[in-house]
């Protein structure tokens, strides 16, 4: 179980550091001179990655409330619910603060992961 | 009460008006030629243009549903006292905006439903859509557009070519839908729902089978769960998402016509049963 559990990790710190890497190159895609099937094809990538993301972050945290680090399965929980918590009071006025928190979460959320991986 | 694309067709005896709203990205435009027919029947037309809606998209990313509502609340209000008979209407988001009007002012003398939607689940949308729960749930949806693409909502292929055209000069509709406005139109449809049996006004809907935006499920749902007595339920089947354009728009025409005419002065109160399930027009 703790084998998977880390297996799981890995994966998730790996879709982490493409998804912090994906949300900062948006910054240069999503101007205004860029075409908008650029900018929604780039989208629907993210969307893929962010599914995967948190896949990883629920199978983390179901293994992990089998193994020693049951504690970070409530952290993690939080990383899959924050997300949508941003979602709910984002505004399109208030993008790019919004934005930003998101790119903080995953950051966050990425230091966490290696944290984790490290420890088990 | 006019803007630039919105229109009212009026003449000073009537007594009687319709309040219509254009669909989700869409116009005016689109419900132009079915109003004028309607309008030489004796009613008073009024149809404006939604907020967000104009020439650029970013207009339209800042306006959240309420305020579709708001905004069409407050045009009911201001023409209900000028007229014996007020009924409201619309297509696609103007339908949804049409119900939940209906659902709070009782006077309402009914409702035109065309090509309702409720739910996203035409044949047409993207096949990611299973990402929808993501997309629209989380920051993205400001990010993502989906990009108009054939049949444009319409069976014609002559009118689709004028539709092309108009396009892109950004009349009729915007070119790329924001999926932050189908998350508004979802959100209006969740509170439209909800609120849906307390509508008793007779409803027409109207609704193609091949619809490529909104099946048929969204008219069925309202069918089934609005509380009206007199409730009739139109099926198309020459025709896709924008029905008054469309190959069967004399019908849809002729039939809300009858609608309007056999409804008008009757009380929810009357025991005048109607419902017609499944009219399949030829």
């Amino acid at each position: 179980m703790a084998l998977l559990a880390k297996y799981s990790i890995m994966a998730l710190i790996l879709t982490n550091i493409l998804f912090v890497i994906s949300f900062l190159a948006g910054k240069f895609i999503y101007t205004k001179n860029k075409p908008e099937s650029l900018k929604s094809s780039f989208t629907v990538y993210i969307g893929f990655l962010f599914g995967f993301y948190l896949i990883f972050l629920a199978t983390t945290i179901i293994l992990g409330l089998f193994t020693r680090i049951a504690e970070y399965a409530a952290l993690f929980t939080l990383f899959l619910i924050i997300p949508f918590v941003i979602g709910k009071f984002a505004s399109y006025e208030k993008l790019n603060f919004y934005t930003n928190i998101q790119i903080t979460v995953l950051i966050i959320s990425l230091i966490s992961g290696l944290f984790l991986y490290v420890r088990i | 009460m006019t803007d630039e694309i919105g229109f009212i067709f009026k003449k000073n005896n009537n007594r009687k008006a319709l309040l219509l709203f254009h669909g989700l990205t869409g116009s005016p435009l689109e419900l132009k030629q079915y109003a004028k027919k309607i309008h030489r029947e004796g009613y008073d037309i009024y149809c404006p243009t939604l907020p967000g809606h104009g020439q650029y998209m970013s207009d339209i990313k800042s306006v959240n549903w309420e305020s579709w509502l708001d905004f069409s609340l407050n045009h009911y209000l201001n023409i209900k006292n000028g007229y014996d008979d007020v009924y409201v209407g619309g297509i696609c988001l103007g339908a949804v905006i049409a119900l939940a009007i209906a659902s709070e002012e009782e006077k309402i003398s009914g409702i035109l439903a065309l090509s309702t939607t409720l739910f996203l689940d035409g044949w047409s949308i993207p096949w990611y859509k299973f990402l929808f729960p993501v997309g629209l749930n989380t920051i993205l949806r400001y990010y993502y557009s989906f990009q108009e693409k054939e049949p444009y909502g319409i069976k014609n292929p002559e009118v689709r070519k004028k539709m092309l055209a108009m396009m892109k000069n950004s009349t009729v509709a915007l070119e790329y839908i924001p999926l932050s406005c189908a998350y508004e139109l979802l959100c209006l449809s969740a509170y439209t729902k909800e609120n849906m049996d307390a509508i008793t006004q007779p409803c027409f809907l109207a609704h193609s089978i091949h619809d490529d935006i909104s099946s048929i499920k969204s008219a069925k749902f309202v069918y089934e769960n609005i509380s009206s007595k007199i409730k009739e339920f139109h099926v198309f089947k020459d025709s896709y998402h924008l029905l008054t354009m469309d190959n069967e728009k004399e019908i849809l025409a002729k039939k809300t016509i009858d609608f309007l005419n056999s409804t008008s002065g009757v009380s929810d109160q009357e025991t005048c049963i109607k419902g017609v399930l499944n009219g399949i027009t030829s």
